[in-house]
């Protein structure tokens, strides 16, 4: 009995050890619980559309919209000092090899994922089936997202058509244009620089496409501005085809929009008010922040970048660094008199009739001697450091009009039409423009000085909107800004080409001097 | 047929083990061979059966044998073991010897085995208990440095129970984990820092003092057994287990202080200025009274001193004298052991505090541990041991990084002529107070250390249960069941006074993480001794499921500083949550063979599938082979007196590196983005069906040999490590919408040599002892191969073809130029530049020391004992964020090391390696002389009296007449003194050691009493 006893023992552990064995055949099988499979991952309406709102929220990352493609062009150009209260933007401001555009990652990242969404959009099998008006909605959105990631890759890495220095020009920036989902293909993924011409006729191909799939006004996709609308479509094509010096287009799409939505532009009475609102009344298409979860918080983000004032006009509370400040330049292009900029004494003594000087005031002295900041972002979406970033405003579509009018030698050139869009502009922004001195000054410009006061009226109305840069760099011209110029021959007019990138890749070809 | 029937009778009485045959009692006493002191608790066992008792109070025992010439064994923890024939005698006195050597003589290698030292052929270090007790350091990793030749240990930071970098024979993977697997009583733990708002190191759960000993598996053939999880060796911690006998009651207390290892040397107020000003002169060139007033204005703020004689008069505030403090180090222990020849048990509870230097950074834990061993019956043994622990830490502002507001950022960098309190005692310069509070570091960062508050709590439960039942003799089989449990539960909040949350009114955030990681093993081991020949063999089956979860929360609004809890928060932020776990299953088994304890072998083999792994390759086969030759059992070794053991042996084994995420070889979409509103999936990694292991091939010679009757004992290793298939993050160009996949590409290799050296330098009848442990590890590490033939990783210069992993690859410092006071660098060329390049970057050293290891010292006398231990690194680089901003001596308005502001450039024709003061740092057409270049990276040698101990033992007699067994009084330094040339706070960091909390010293004061 006892010796029956123990085997009974013995052979309940044993089974105990085989029950273990046993319940853990299948054991290797796992799934993860916040993610779901690749190889079905775009198959519902709903994942698609998920897929489409990725996409655009790489638009807000600090190195796009999120900072970078604003304050960048304002610190490498001539509108923005660096502050050196964080340290932030210093060496972009002073033009410091390397310190430049790092939007590579981001921007390709954004493009993969509307590859991969395009590729998936046309295998859908759902019930009911997708419909062609939300496949054109799906399409277009993503194809305005893919214009707008090469478009800024292109102007940020390359030289911009009509504005190259031969012995430097490297091509544009690699084109891809199906997703990737295989390891073989990531690994084999080695492109080159397609030629800039080709990057520009993949930006016009996109952006003509998400204009007709995009619809007619009181369709889906033609209201909003978060997400690519026919008339932001049109309006990125204005642009496009004026840093491509293709006058012509410029013009064709810059009337559509205005005559679309020209009565968009705010006047001086609500000028203000409208950069206050979340979104800017103006605005075609805004890099948008719904919820503070998606803040940048007190380092990057636009509002800690550009002002160290929580409320206009008190001074008394200290948010952010306010890293990049106006020059005297700037200041003076707006009409703004400072006297001891960077002191504890400085003061603003007068400022013209301009309103936009009014988005312009003095910093509080938390993170040390105060400038004068510009308070276009200033926590406008609810939270503090939490702002759009207007990306196309109608204002924008004018100054396009007014300019292929007044450059000589083009197609569309029309002095007096262009004299017209610069009027409107100008008789928006000042409030006492109508039978003013200026106006009457106005009146009589032609050839270059017309020209350079709408590159001027450029300037101040773009100032901290990420134009600057660009204007100079597309039209060739030297930067001439403290503690040195930069020179359009410089080779720090472009970025260095992520290194990462040429390490693993012998095709691609470096920009020069790094 | 009698025979026969005879044989079967006999064995039947084995068997069953019944008291038929003549049995007498053999009583008895144990003594204390050093004083003559009675032992109380020894076990006294029957040799050959389970037969056995403990010695009373007095030492005395009594035995049944059933044979005159029954063998009794006599074993007490820290004696070494005896073997006395009774020859027919019915009394016996025994004297126990102390273990004169250090370690004791079997080692443990996995799954239970121990194995007598004798016929161990890996290359194992042990670690016993003597050595680390009563150290002050939450984590038992901290305390294994300086203690094991080539195991390496390196300190994150100063937080108690912070994270602590261990390396076993180098960094055997690039980017997959390299920190050993840690087994404590057969239950693998998850060794993951799974806190957000402090440091927590998993291994600080165990009261160091409960620790039996630590076995260290070095070669891959030792921890092939562990299979695809022993890549960076194995930490096997054993903990102390009831001994039977009279109930031992033990009461520790140790208390002491931790102070700063030191204070960094910055400006006086007036330094400062004149180097702001100076700074800023150099820029603009408007002369130095001009911009003296202006930085007094401006950056300094001070508007009433202009004068040389008011500016000589300005105060200078210690910022980091306000910031620091002496932490205070508790420890209270009590424990208990007993039991009978059936039930053994260890008990013990322990409670400790510790806090860091930088003020609000501390742990509390307390502890409590159960360990039970029943014999059921002769053949079934069951036993139970379980550790439950709760520590609670305050948590620092941030753990590192250059955060306005981290004391341990902030201090150092402060402008020294910023008030820190009123005249009323409040602090200065809060928001909303009118007063300014000037520089970049614009905030009292002293109340920003009161005001803000949080902490983190991480419970355990780490505890296993197991049945042996003995098949037929020599045979068993046991099923063991254990679990790791893990609660980390942290909270933040930042004070709505503070800058942080100033405009947001108060920021809380709340987490939670647990881990459930269960294991199963089920084990058959068979001993066996034919004549000359012993063999024992193993053969097992493990399940291993880990879980791991998490929640998360924050808001912002608080309607005042006195409500901290999310509810009272006007603004909910976000919510998260998290699941993630794997699976694994095993087979493994062992075979060890000696033939007279002359020839050794060894063969360990082991199986495991794994769910991380590629869907083509789920399960890995890790085979070993070990050999070893005990000459000096050799008969022609007999008359060879000086050498008195020498053992050489050789091994070849692979083990495999699993530590990599959990589903590091899917493809998936992921979630997280948000855009407009709606919630977004993004393409996360795409499928690598070929993901599996990282494979490493250890070749280990070894020595083990004793002189002059092992007055000199002690091991070389040398051995070759090869890694191969690593597991890296291959990077492939952003263009195709992914950084990089995990694979397996490159090959790189460890080969060193270590050496332990232990001798009895003195040992004389008076009592007069000294012994002296030594370990040093040479270790070099080569990238020996990446893929498609590129010598460097794309994305990772430190990871070069032919150099060790983390070799820094920069421009090189050339000096200041005497003429200008400007920074030089080299080109490529070797020539002069003053915008170096990329192009311009060479190799100018790595990041791992050459060599390293400890040398311990223990001198007793007459119950007086002096420990200290040596702890030393050379031969590595080391780039020091804090320092860093030290040396930016005037680029902006930051405080500046004394050393940088002495050394300056000031006049033409000057000699010296730091360059003129320059605001912003960026000289016209230059660089800032601070970032990217060689003048960043430090040398790291240094060698540190890690610690001391003074300790007196009260005679026997003395303590018996207050009733005690024993006492014992001791003192202890850690960290006491270091040698080096080291500016910032402390060589011995691995990380960035920006805003790190810094090391400590700490001394203690202990009793130890035994009831």
């Amino acid at each position: 009995m006892k010796k029956f006893l123990k085997y009974k023992k013995s052979s309940v552990l044993l089974l105990a050890g085989l029950l273990a064995f046993s319940s853990c055949e299948n054991a290797l099988d796992v799934d993860p619980r916040q993610s779901i499979d690749m190889a079905t991952a775009l198959s519902s309406r709903e994942t698609v559309n998920a897929a489409i709102a990725s996409a655009y929220s790489r638009l807000k990352s600090a190195r796009a919209y999120g900072r970078d493609m604003v304050a960048l062009p304002e610190a490498l150009a001539d509108n923005g000092q660096a502050t050196n209260r964080s340290g932030r933007l210093l060496n972009e401001s002073n033009n410091v090899p390397g310190a430049h555009f790092a939007s590579w990652q981001n921007y390709y990242y954004t493009i993969n994922e509307v590859n991969l969404a395009l590729d998936a959009i046309p295998s859908l099998n759902l019930v009911p089936a997708v419909s062609e008006q939300e496949r054109n909605l799906w399409e277009g959105r993503l194809q305005f997202l893919r214009a707008i990631s090469y478009f800024d890759l292109v102007r940020s890495y390359a030289y911009i058509p009509g504005a190259v220095v031969p012995s430097q020009a490297k091509g544009g920036v690699p084109l891809v244009l199906t997703g990737v989902k295989e390891l073989a293909d990531a690994v084999n993924r080695l492109p080159e620089r397609a030629p800039i011409a080709d990057v520009y006729a993949q930006i016009y191909a996109d952006l003509k496409a998400a204009e007709t799939k995009l619809g007619n006004a009181g369709t889906a996709g033609t209201s909003g501005t978060a997400w690519g609308t026919r008339v932001a479509a049109q309006a990125l094509l204005a642009r496009v085809a004026l840093y491509n010096k293709d006058y012509a287009t410029a013009k064709e799409y810059a009337d559509k929009v205005i005559a679309s939505h020209g009565s968009k532009l705010l006047t001086p009475t609500n000028y203000v008010a409208g950069w206050r609102s979340a979104v800017n009344p103006e605005s075609l298409f805004e890099v948008t922040y719904s919820i503070n979860a998606e803040n940048i918080g007190v380092n990057e983000s636009l509002q800690t970048t550009f002002t160290s004032l929580v409320t206009p006009g008190v001074r008394t509370q200290t948010g952010g660094f306010g890293d990049l400040v106006p020059t005297s330049g700037l200041l003076t292009a707006l009409g703004i008199t400072v006297t001891g900029n960077g002191t504890n004494s400085a003061a603003i003594t007068a400022r013209n009739s301009d309103v936009r000087n009014l988005l312009f005031e003095l910093g509080t002295s938390g993170r040390g001697a105060p400038f004068v900041e510009t308070t276009k972002y200033i926590g406008k979406n609810g939270f503090i450091n939490l702002d759009n970033a207007p990306v196309l405003r109608i204002a924008e579509m004018y100054l396009i009009r007014a300019e292929v009018q007044a450059t000589a030698g083009a197609s569309t050139f029309n002095e007096v039409e262009a004299l017209k869009d610069l009027v409107r502009i100008k008789t928006n922004r000042y409030s006492d423009y109508v039978g003013s001195a200026i106006a009457t000054a106005d009146a009589a410009l032609t050839g270059s000085a017309l020209y350079e006061e709408i590159i001027r009226q450029r300037r101040i109305e773009f100032a901290f909107e990420g134009h600057r840069f660009f204007d100079m760099k597309r039209l060739g011209r030297d930067i001439v800004k403290s503690p040195s110029n930069l020179l359009f021959t410089d080779f720090r007019i472009l970025p260095s080409i992520p290194v990462r990138e040429l390490d693993g890749n012998p095709n691609l070809v470096n920009n020069v001097g790094y | 047929m009698r025979k026969v029937l005879l044989l079967s009778f006999a064995l039947l009485l084995v068997l069953t083990n019944i008291a038929l045959a003549q049995s007498r009692a053999i009583s008895g006493k144990v003594l204390a061979a050093e004083n003559g002191q009675p032992l109380p608790g020894v076990n006294v066992v029957v040799k050959g059966t389970t037969v056995g008792t403990f010695t009373g109070a007095d030492g005395s025992f009594t035995v049944n044998v059933s044979n005159d010439n029954a063998v009794l064994l006599f074993s007490y923890l820290g004696y070494v073991a005896q073997e006395i024939s009774t020859n027919g005698k019915s009394t016996i006195s025994v004297q126990l010897r102390e273990d004169s050597k250090a370690l004791s003589e079997v080692v443990i290698t996995g799954y239970g085995t121990v194995v007598n030292k004798r016929d161990a052929i890996g290359a194992i270090s042990q670690v016993s208990a003597k050595t680390i007790e009563n150290r002050p350091m939450p984590s038992l990793d901290k305390a294994l440095q300086g203690q094991a030749a080539g195991v390496l240990v390196q300190a994150n930071n100063g937080i108690p129970g912070g994270a602590v970098n261990v390396r076993i024979r180098g960094v055997g993977s690039l980017t997959a984990g390299t920190q050993p697997l840690y087994v404590v009583d057969g239950v693998q733990l998850n060794t993951r820092n799974d806190a957000s708002f402090t440091q927590s190191n998993p291994l600080a759960f165990l009261n160091s003092n409960d620790i039996a000993s630590i076995e260290v598996l070095k070669d891959a053939a030792t921890a092939a057994i562990y299979g695809a999880q022993a890549a960076n060796g194995v930490v096997l911690i054993t903990t102390k287990k009831g001994q039977g006998g009279a109930t031992r009651l033990n009461v520790n207390v140790y208390g002491g202080a931790s102070t700063p290892l030191k204070t960094l040397d910055v400006l006086s107020t007036q330094d400062y200025l004149n180097l702001r000003a100076e700074a800023r002169d150099n820029r603009l060139r408007t002369g130095m009274d001009t911009n003296r007033n202006w930085i007094l204005d401006n950056e300094m703020r001070i508007s009433d001193a202009k004068t040389p004689e008011q500016i000589a008069a300005l105060p200078t505030y210690d910022w980091q004298d306000a910031a620091l403090q002496t932490g205070r180090i508790q420890n209270y222990e009590l424990s208990a052991s007993g039991g009978n020849d059936k039930t053994t048990f260890y008990l013990s509870g322990s409670y400790n505090i510790n806090e860091a230097i930088f003020k609000k950074v501390d742990f509390t834990r307390g502890t409590a541990k159960l360990d039970l061993t029943h014999k059921a019956s002769n053949k079934l043994t069951i036993a139970s041991s379980v550790n439950l622990s709760s520590f609670n830490q305050g948590i620092p502002f941030s753990t590192d990084g250059s955060f306005l507001g981290n004391p341990a950022f902030s201090a150092s960098l402060m402008l020294p002529s910023n008030r820190i309190y009123n005249e009323d005692g409040s602090y200065f310069g809060l928001l909303g107070s009118g007063q300014a509070f000037p520089g970049i570091l614009n905030q009292n960062i002293i109340a920003v250390n009161d005001f803000n508050s949080g902490n983190q709590r991480s419970n355990f439960v780490v505890g296993n249960l197991s049945a042996t039942y003995e098949i037929i003799p020599g045979l068993s089989f046991k099923t063991f069941y254990g679990l790791d449990y893990r609660l980390v539960q942290g909270k933040q909040y930042r004070d709505p006074r503070t800058n942080d949350a100033y405009a947001r009114k108060g920021l809380g955030q709340v987490e939670s993480t647990w881990n459930t990681n269960f294991l199963t093993t089920q084990t058959l081991n068979y001993s066996k001794k034919f004549g000359e020949h012993s063999l024992n063999a193993l053969a097992g089956f493990e399940y291993k499921h880990e879980q791991q979860e998490n929640i998360s929360a924050s808001a912002d609004g608080f309607p005042s500083p006195e409500f901290r809890y999310l509810n009272s928060a006007a603004n909910p932020l976000s919510a998260g949550e998290f699941f993630s776990e794997f699976k694994r299953i095993s087979g493994f088994g062992r075979f060890n063979y000696n033939y007279k304890s002359r020839y050794l072998l060894s063969l360990t083999t082991r199986a495991d599938g794994s769910s991380r792994f590629g869907r083509n390759y789920r399960y890995g086969f890790f085979p070993s082979v070990q050999v070893g030759w005990n000459v000096s059992e050799e008969s022609f070794m007999k008359g060879i007196d000086v050498l008195s053991y020498l053992k050489v042996r050789a091994s070849y084994g692979t083990t495999g590196n699993d530590q990599i995420g959990n589903f590091a070889s899917r493809g998936l979409y992921g979630s997280g983005a948000v855009y407009g509103g709606v919630a977004g999936v993004t393409p996360t990694q795409f499928e690598n069906p070929e993901l599996r292991w990282e494979k490493n091939i250890t070749t280990n010679f070894g020595i083990d040999y004793g002189f002059f009757n092992d007055r000199i004992t002690g091991t070389v290793e040398a051995y070759n490590r090869e890694s191969k298939d690593l597991l890296i993050g291959q990077p492939v160009s952003w263009t195709s919408g992914y950084a990089a996949f995990t694979s397996n590409v490159g090959e790189l290799r460890n080969r060193g040599i270590e050496v332990e050296l232990r001798t009895a330098n003195l040992k004389t009848e008076s009592g007069l002892n000294w012994n002296t442990n030594f370990n040093f590890a040479y270790n070099q590490n080569r990238v020996t191969k990446l893929y498609g033939g590129l010598q460097e990783l794309p994305g990772d210069n430190s990871i070069r073809v032919g150099h060790a992993v983390g070799t820094i690859f920069t421009q090189r410092y050339a000096g200041v130029n005497p003429a200008t006071g400007r920074p030089m660098f080299y080109d490529k060329d070797d020539n002069i530049t003053y915008i170096p390049v990329l192009d311009d970057r060479k190799v100018i050293g790595d990041t791992q020391p050459l060599y390293f290891g400890g040398l311990n010292n223990t001198i007793s006398y007459k119950g007086f004992e002096l420990d200290f231990l040596f702890q030393y690194e050379y031969g590595r680089m080391a780039n020091d964020g804090q320092l860093n901003f030290l040396m930016e001596n005037g680029n902006r308005a930051f405080n500046t090391l004394q050393h940088f502001y002495d050394n300056r450039w000031t006049t033409p024709g000057q000699i010296t390696s730091v360059p003129r003061a320059y605001d912003t740092g960026v000289e016209t057409r230059g660089v800032n002389h601070v970032t990217g270049s060689s003048r960043t990276w430090n040398k790291v040698d240094y060698i540190r009296l890690k610690n001391v101990q003074l300790a007196y033992n009260v005679p026997t007699a003395l303590a018996q007449r207050i009733k005690l067994s024993n006492a014992r009084i001791y003192v202890q330094g850690t960290n006491l003194y270091t040698y080096d040339d080291y500016r910032g706070y402390d060589p011995e960091f691995f990380g960035s050691a920006t805003g790190i909390i810094p090391q400590s010293k700490n001394y203690t004061v202990g009793i130890q009493l035994g009831l």
